[in-house]
């Protein structure tokens, strides 16, 4: 066998294997697509493999939660106020936390590394245990039902921080002290260096910071008392009210919920591409 | 510090262009300039986690020595340790942190390996891996409490998923979520499948630093594909991956969602996790004086196991 | 990255910057017109509402009568209502209790039974004592649910309780025949027999159905075996647990039911339509229930009495979402009224009919004439008849959630004494705690 055949090969193996994992990994969440599109009463008595062979689809739950009058709520609405929330969250985390970790790393002012380690102690800090005294404050504030609320505390992210120092870290120090030479201020590397040295990261941090507040449920529920600032995630739950669950729905909405993030993904994962090459090292 | 070792062994650096540096006259002013713009660059992030992050902490560690009911903010009094005392004699919390240890040590090496070995497949270059990138991360933007409610119906007895597949392979129907024994295991699967993709995101971010020229370089020496593994890729990593594991261990221990919707805690307490005990007196219960006791218990707990973490993985 | 980031960013901020201008009124039309209202003139008086998210009819049927009550006082009081989502298990009460640890609680809020003892004790609901029109019209355990020492703290307009619904056709094949009068109501024993006649694992279907829901569920559907065999859960001043939650009576009602489990004549797992779907050929479930039923036309049903212990009385549960009034309220006067006009006899018939759930008010059954045949009347009898509350303790959450988890854990198969004697403990150290 020739070495290019071998590789042939093994780039047709690694397809395969990807093929196979990845079912195992799409699979529930076809379960949830092909159970939104069937009529309420089929969910449940066909839910072991069968399921994914339907009888007959129906895109009634969906018209249900969209368009009927009778049956849904401000859907759109409340999948706008996620979108322009979490966007918040995401664009302003991306500037804050980016730029907090270049001065941890690459600015080392005084202080920096007992600021780092405070900042990776409270990551561990669940949400659970201060969502009563950050109510109070935001409360304080007067942001209770307003979008501020639903942002602003989450811009700042330790993981955020924590994620980009890390990454800065592999950046050269030749490549800073080239700009310096060049005349560049901190400011210009940061823009100039560290940002299009970095893609991935901040690809990676806008992704994570997305998806995880996307699905954030108890805060928005908390300080929202009006239809008018909910997130789609507390504005979906009218659909598990105690006595008429409708499950069909459910996985309709659910579905549907899933869609933008699929979208975020596939657009940041543009920015997966070779990071620091040597060339710019010797540039 | 590790800043302040690298400055230490800079004047004996062979590096050209770090020659040329130390002889510019500017550097003392440039130096200066960047601790002044470092101050001004963290600055917001400082404020923003002071005021949202650390003021909480502090008033909840504060809680911790009161009797505070949630309904009567306005009749808190101190009681000192009592809270703290409570805990030591309080069996729900010793079997919630048993079980927490548990989750913790076994879910972070399997699903840091599950990721890892995940993001090598999609770096590959070859036609399905932006679609492998896809799949293997959808399971995360779907959200925990969406994906918990599914997979208790994927793990039912009789009619789940699950077990009409082991059927196919000859294997009865398992209890899983209904049996003390197989209850946190079921939630380990499925916590692995579900956020796997998160860590293979920043493994494959990593993988992205990694030079071309490294891999090209083994090549010419003969490596074999292990080999470049071995020497190329998890050198490369050092950093990523010291990250990914500080960060599973941490998310790990705040185990609470999958419980909370898949099995209340049981059978006989089997999933109840520390984060899940902290909601319960908080919320359920409105002891928000006890519950602030197990943050920051919770808190001392997973700050140790980080710094140990930290120490290792650091030492090189 | 810096260009599209900025580009990205600024759409964002505009489109955000739009929107916040427009969403008060075209979108949330009441909440809107609240706003204004407080805005243009002084003497109007707002009340806000706080109520769950229920069913849609539900959820009209009320938004129908505020619009009303704002339409009958137009220019002194306006109310602005918000339906709060449930969410998984406790997301209403979080919310109430966040709202409650900055004063900023509504009004009148919607609150579920048993929380009124631990609520009205926290002090973030007053007495209603004599605010209430013709107090003698609703039916006891109404007033019984709502009370906390001795003072009225909350009134609904719906009670509801829970029944055995049965799948006609497999009954009849079986040849057994329900009980059509309270009298006659089924006793353990004959339940029992019935349950172990119907189930035929073989095309895996189970004699009984009932939901293992985590939450409040577990305590309200089986409290009343409990009650029925002279058992109980906690001593009626609230002072102590021991020797009540784990006397010998209750023990043996839950022994009871765990007979059913380990027998396999109920599903642990059940699959939320198992008895829709012709799996289960009786059901233990919510008044509310045979309203979804209707969604099933292949499936005839009927509903029962809930089955009485042979050596006591027959009891049934009971317990709805009723109204409570904030103590941050400034307008106790139009509060009143609103609550007057929530639970009076026309919109008290209007949100039973909605919900499904039997009215509270007795004379609202007049005009329920469905209610007076089978199989609705079963339901109207125990209301009237038979219902029992759930215990009214300010450590009820630590009961309600610490018996749920020993329901379930006996259900596979634990020992019912050690799991009851271990559930009396902790109730016990919370009443300590309480009276600290």
């Amino acid at each position: 066998m020739n070495y290019k055949t071998k590789k042939r090969l093994a780039k047709v193996g690694v397809n395969l294997t990807i093929i196979v994992v990845g079912l195992l990994f799409i699979a529930p969440l076809l379960w949830m697509i092909i159970s939104s599109l069937k009529p309420e009463t089929k969910i449940f008595t066909q839910m072991g493999l069968e399921a994914f062979i339907p009888e007959s689809l129906t895109f009634e739950n969906y018209y249900n939660i969209l368009f009927n009058k009778e049956t849904g709520t401000n859907f759109f609405l409340y999948m706008w106020n996620s979108l322009y929330t979490v966007g918040m969250i995401v664009i302003l985390g991306l500037i804050v936390n980016s730029l907090c970790a270049y001065a941890l790393v690459k600015l080392k002012f005084p202080g920096a590394g007992l600021i780092l380690m405070i900042i990776i102690a409270l990551y561990i800090v669940p949400f659970e245990s201060v969502l009563i005294p950050l109510y109070l404050i935001v409360n304080a504030f007067g942001w209770v039902n307003e979008y501020p609320a639903l942002y602003v505390p989450f811009i700042a992210n330790c993981f955020n921080i924590f994620l980009f120092r890390q990454f800065f870290l592999n950046i050269p120090k030749e490549l800073e002290e080239a700009a310096h030479i060049d005349g560049a201020s901190p400011w210009t590397t940061f823009w100039r260096i560290i940002v299009p040295n970095a893609k991935p990261v901040f690809a990676t941090s806008a992704i994570l910071t997305f998806v995880t507040h996307w699905s954030d449920f108890m805060w928005p529920l908390i300080v929202t008392t009006g239809a008018s600032k909910r997130t789609v995630q507390v504005g979906i739950q009218y659909l598990f009210t105690d006595n008429n669950i409708q499950y069909g729905e459910i996985m309709a909405a659910l579905s549907l919920t899933t869609i933008p993030v699929i979208l975020i993904f596939l657009f940041f994962q543009r920015y997966y591409v070779q990071g620091i090459t040597s060339s710019g090292v010797k540039g | 510090m590790e800043a302040a070792k690298k400055e230490r062994f800079e004047p004996q650096s062979p590096n050209p262009i770090k020659m040329v540096k130390r002889n510019n006259p500017n550097r003392m002013t440039y130096k200066r300039q960047k601790k002044v713009l470092g101050i001004l660059f963290s600055l917001p992030a400082l404020v923003l986690l002071f005021t949202f992050l650390i003021l909480p902490v502090i008033l909840a560690f504060i809680y911790s020595f009161m009797d505070y009911a949630m309904l009567r903010p306005g009749e808190k009094t101190f009681i000192g340790l009592d809270n703290y005392q409570r805990l030591l004699t309080d069996g729900n919390f010793l079997n919630a942190l048993k079980n927490t240890m548990y989750f913790t040590a076994v879910v972070v090496p399997l699903q840091s390996l599950v990721a890892l070995g995940l993001a090598l497949l999609v770096n590959k270059k070859v036609k399905l891996a932006s679609l492998g990138r896809v799949f293997f991360f959808s399971p995360v933007v779907t959200s925990m409490v969406v994906v918990a409610i599914l997979w208790t119906f994927l793990y039912n007895v009789e009619n789940g998923l699950i077990n009409s597949v082991l059927n196919l392979f000859g294997i009865p129907n398992q209890p899983f979520l209904l049996s003390p024994n197989q209850a946190m295991n079921s939630i380990i699967f499925m916590s692995i499948w579900q956020a796997a993709g998160f860590q293979m995101i920043i493994f494959l971010a990593g993988l992205k630093e990694v030079p071309e020229e490294l891999y090209e370089a083994a090549e010419i020496d003969g490596a074999n594909a292990w080999r470049k593994f071995l020497n190329v890729t998890l050198p490369a990593l050092k950093h990523v991956t010291a990250f990914v594991l500080i960060i599973t261990t941490i998310q790990a221990f705040r185990l609470f969602v999958q419980p909370f919707v898949m099995t209340n805690g049981g059978p006989s307490g089997s999933t109840k996790t520390l984060v899940y005990m902290l909601y319960e007196e908080g919320f359920q219960f409105r002891d928000v004086g006890y519950s602030s006791a197990i943050s920051v218990v919770f808190f001392i707990i997973v700050l140790s196991v980080s710094l140990i973490m930290k120490k290792i993985l650091v030492k090189e | 990255m810096k260009r599209w980031g900025l580009g990205f960013l600024s759409i964002v901020m505009a489109a955000g910057i739009a929107t916040g201008c427009s969403s008060n009124d075209d979108v949330v039309s009441n909440e809107a017109s609240n706003n204004n209202q407080s805005g243009s003139s002084g003497d109007v008086v707002n009340l806000t509402v706080w109520h769950p998210e229920s069913s849609r009819e539900m959820t009209a049927a009320y938004s129908e009568i505020f619009e009303e009550f704002n339409e009958m006082h137009k220019g002194e009081i306006e109310v602005s209502y918000e339906f709060i989502p449930r969410g998984n298990q406790y997301a209403y009460e979080d919310q109430v209790s966040a709202a409650a640890s900055s004063s900023s609680l509504p009004d009148l809020l919607s609150l579920d039974g048993p929380n009124v003892a631990n609520y009205a004790d926290s002090g973030i609901i007053q007495p209603i004592d004599g605010l209430v029109d013709n107090i003698d019209d609703f039916v006891d355990s109404v007033i019984v649910q709502g009370t906390f020492g001795d003072e009225l703290y909350a009134i609904g307009p719906t009670e509801s309780t829970v029944a055995l619904f049965y799948n006609v056709e497999m009954l009849e094949e079986a040849g057994i025949t329900p009980p059509t009068s309270l009298e006659d109501a089924w006793t353990w024993d004959e339940f029992y027999e019935a349950a172990k006649t119907l189930t035929d694992r073989e095309n895996g279907i189970y004699g009984v159905n009932w939901t293992l829901d985590y939450g409040e569920w577990i305590i309200y559907f089986s409290g009343p075996t409990v009650w029925s065999n002279s058992g109980g859960f906690i001593a009626e001043d609230g002072s102590t647990t021991e020797g009540i939650m784990n006397s010998p009576e209750t023990i043996e009602a839950l022994e009871f039911l765990q007979k059913f489990a380990e027998e396999g004549l109920v599903n642990l797992q059940p699959t939320p339509t198992e008895f829709e779907d012709g799996n289960a050929a009786m059901m233990l479930m919510g008044s509310w229930q045979w309203e979804n039923l209707k969604e099933y036309p292949d499936t005839e049903w009927g509903i029962t009495y809930y089955p009485r212990s042979p050596k006591g009385e027959q009891v049934s549960p009971s317990g709805d979402w009723t109204w409570g009034m904030s103590t941050n309220t400034e307008h106790q006067e139009e509060a009143a009224l609103l609550l007057n006009f929530l639970t009076n006899e026309e919109n008290g018939l209007k949100l039973a009919l909605a919900s499904g759930k039997p009215a509270a008010r007795k004379s609202a059954f007049d005009n329920m004439t469905e209610w007076n045949e089978l199989p609705l009347r079963v339901l109207k009898d125990q209301v009237i008849e038979t219902s029992h509350p759930r215990p009214r303790t300010t450590s009820y959450p630590v009961l309600s959630a610490r018996y749920g988890e020993a329901v379930q854990n006996i259900f596979l198969g634990a020992d019912v004494k050690e799991e009851l004697d271990r559930v009396a403990s902790e109730v016990e150290r919370d009443i300590e705690r309480q009276s600290r």
